[in-house]
């Protein structure tokens, strides 16, 4: 066996400028590959955040019909009963109100969506507090918090008084002001450009509501666990209310960036064609080459399956070298847009992809998932891409290779 | 020669048909009212050049029912000033109507909010009347096309009826509007709202035609949207009066404030 290993990776050695070249592609569209991933996954992530603890929260529960008719009505009733079940296993869980009203800041007025939040669990179970472009998050009575792009349309700046108008749920005119504490930072379409947020209790006062919610969001406390089966384990402790995860919820967000980690294997199968096209010539010119020597192998007593594994070997030596080479260069990339990001601030302000944001400055992760795909799709389209020449060099029959010119 | 002539007496005979026709056409035509008239006197019949009026506003939904009592002021088509008295909770809440401008005051925090034009067909104080109601008279007749679509009798009396369409430049919230007039008196029985699909959305409902004010007019209007059957804001007034005098400066911002504290 070991004259095999011995016999290819001296094969490999013979024209060392051809072995360089084709290494050198391998490097190229394994580094590529690795930094792709490693960015795609990035961008995933942090979209799939925004998604959830940046806005609705993994899970969310709703009166069942809420979803189809968001109605002020269809509510649950005394959530803290149902969010002491939730923090016994262990999760996290907020409740939240919402409703339409009418805001205004001086002269201007736009329509809102307004969310009332549990000031205080709603930071175990989301990440607005932390996404605070002006200003702090709710603190007090009458705070309330703004989309960035509906402060925008306000006009409104920290400190400003803030005039909302609603209906409230007994049909009476609720209308109250309040003190602009904190903008958000960009986080999803509908949260920039409508969303105005004040403590649950001030929305109780101006909506006229008692212990409700319409809405409790849940974070997993192992984020290990199954998304699914953790929906399942609350859905049996809370039969009578509608238990979803945001990927029911969002149905196109979640299939938006399931077909972005697909385009990693689309790209990753055109880069590796053009791998493999340039792993084909190579090995078939070198069988060509050494047709007399094969037949002169073959006459002295090596049988075709030993010439195949021969072959198989000097590929798998060559891919090799190459991955080594690509893995170390490719991760360096990845780790390195780990680390200092992609800062796209001076391209774009960020962009919203099926109405989350993307934020400017770009990340890529880089672990397991984004390196070894590459790396073993690498040599399985190698090893099939010399097939042909393998057997080709196989299939020789040893008078006529004798005779080759 | 002689071969043609019978030719041309037909001729001549259906042009003198026709002549006729068209002759007679025309003298129904001016005999009758326009759809534009009658528009212009439905206008008339409920403003006058101004009035001042009080109302009970009746509004059930699926969740609660509540009666407000509403005073209002209006001059010609341009400026409405609307006024809350009761309930206690409303008390003083007012909106003023300026050409197509509408601004509520809300005394409890003593502030003047614009309704955002993006609002105009969110509900009015909670009833089934959009704020575009407020606005909309003045433009029913500048904004659409309106012609009489049915002359005759329907649901036992003699009627008129006149379907409104947009113009195609005009920004409108209604696909369509049927309007039903009682021909002898022209006070009008319904009107139904269309949406763009010309599906129905809501009808209006004219009802108990007394004399009030010195006109006689339909006091009570109920207003029933069609996707929620059991809901319905019934107005009923309470009385009216017309062509009082009125300043311009009585639409103010300033008296928005003044009159709402």
């Amino acid at each position: 066996m070991l004259i095999y290993l011995k016999l290819a990776w001296r094969n490999i050695w013979r024209n060392k400028r051809r072995t360089m070249i084709t290494q050198f592609a391998l490097v190229v569209a394994l580094s590529l590959m690795i930094a792709f991933a490693g960015l795609t996954w990035g961008l995933v992530n942090q979209m799939e955040r925004n998604a959830t603890i940046l806005g609705p929260g993994e899970i969310q529960i709703h009166s069942p019909g809420y979803l189809d008719d968001r109605s002020i009505y269809r509510v649950i009733e005394h959530p803290g009963t149902i969010i002491n079940k939730i923090e016994k296993i262990g999760a996290r869980a907020a409740p939240r109100l919402q409703g339409f009203g009418l805001v205004s800041q001086g002269e201007n007025s736009s329509g809102a969506q307004i969310w009332g939040v549990d000031i205080y669990r709603e930071k175990e179970v989301t990440e607005f507090h932390t996404h605070i472009f002006k200003g702090y998050f709710l603190k007090k009575k009458r705070d309330v918090i703004l989309g960035k792009k509906i402060a925008v349309t306000l006009d409104a700046s920290i400190g400003n008084e803030l005039v909302i108008v609603t209906q409230a749920a007994d049909g009476s005119i609720g209308n109250d002001l309040y003190r602009v504490a904190g903008i958000l930072n960009g986080i999803s379409e509908e949260i920039d450009r409508s969303t105005i947020m004040m403590s649950i209790s001030d929305f109780k006062n101006i909506f006229n509501l008692g212990d409700v919610a319409t809405e409790i969001a849940i974070r997993r406390s192992d984020k290990t666990e199954n998304l699914n089966s953790f929906r399942d384990r609350i859905k049996n402790i809370i039969p009578e209310e509608e238990v979803k995860t945001w990927r029911e919820i969002f149905p196109a967000i979640s299939d938006m960036l399931e077909l972005t980690n697909a385009s990693i294997y689309i790209l990753l199968i055109i880069i590796y064609l053009a791998g493999s096209l340039i792993m084909l010539n190579t090995m078939l010119m070198s069988v060509f080459e050494r047709i007399k020597e094969l037949g002169i192998m073959m006459a002295i007593g090596f049988r075709p399956m030993q010439v195949l594994i021969l072959i198989f070997l000097e590929t798998f030596f060559l891919t090799l070298c190459g991955s080594l080479v690509g893995l170390l260069g490719g991760v360096s990339l990845s780790l390195y847009l780990t680390h200092y990001g992609l800062d796209l601030s001076s391209i774009t302000e960020g962009f919203s992809f099926v109405g989350i944001l993307a934020e400017p400055h770009w990340f890529a992760v880089t672990n397991f998932n984004t390196v070894f795909p590459p790396v073993i799709f690498l040599f399985a389209l190698s090893l099939i891409a010399v097939i042909y020449p393998a057997m080709k060099a196989s299939l020789l029959k040893p008078v006529d290779a004798l005779v080759f010119h | 020669m002689s071969i043609r002539s019978p030719f041309s007496i037909t001729l001549l005979l259906v042009m003198l048909f026709f002549f006729l026709l068209f002759a007679l056409f025309s003298e129904l035509q001016s005999a009758a009212l326009s759809s534009q008239e009658i528009l212009d006197k439905i206008d008339k019949m409920w403003r006058g050049n101004s009035s001042i009026g009080t109302y009970f506003m009746k509004i059930k939904t699926a969740h609660w029912e509540r009666s407000l009592r509403i005073k209002s002021w209006t001059k010609g088509l341009d400026y409405t000033l609307i006024r809350i008295e009761y309930p206690k909770k409303e008390k003083g809440v007012s909106t003023l109507k300026v050409k197509n401008n509408l601004w509520n005051y809300l005394p409890k925090i003593k502030r003047v909010i614009k309704v955002p034009s993006s609002l105009m067909m969110g509900s009015w104080m909670g009833s089934h009347f959009t704020n575009d109601d407020l606005v909309k008279e003045s433009t029913l007749v500048n904004d659409y096309h309106h012609r009489i679509t049915f002359e005759g009798e329907r649901e036992g009396q003699d009627v008129y009826e006149i379907t409104l369409f947009p113009k195609e430049e005009a920004v409108v919230v209604w696909g369509k509007i049927v309007i039903l007039i009682r021909k002898k008196d022209l006070i009008p029985l319904y009107e139904e709202f269309f949406d763009e699909q010309e599906k129905p959305v809501r009808k209006m409902i004219f009802s108990d035609v007394k004399k009030m004010g010195g006109r006689v007019l339909p006091t009570r209007m109920t207003v029933v949207p069609y996707d929620k059957p059991s809901e319905f804001t019934e107005v009923t007034y309470l009385e009216i009066a017309f062509d009082m005098e009125l300043p311009d400066t009585f639409f103010s911002l300033r008296n928005l404030k003044q009159q709402g504290g």
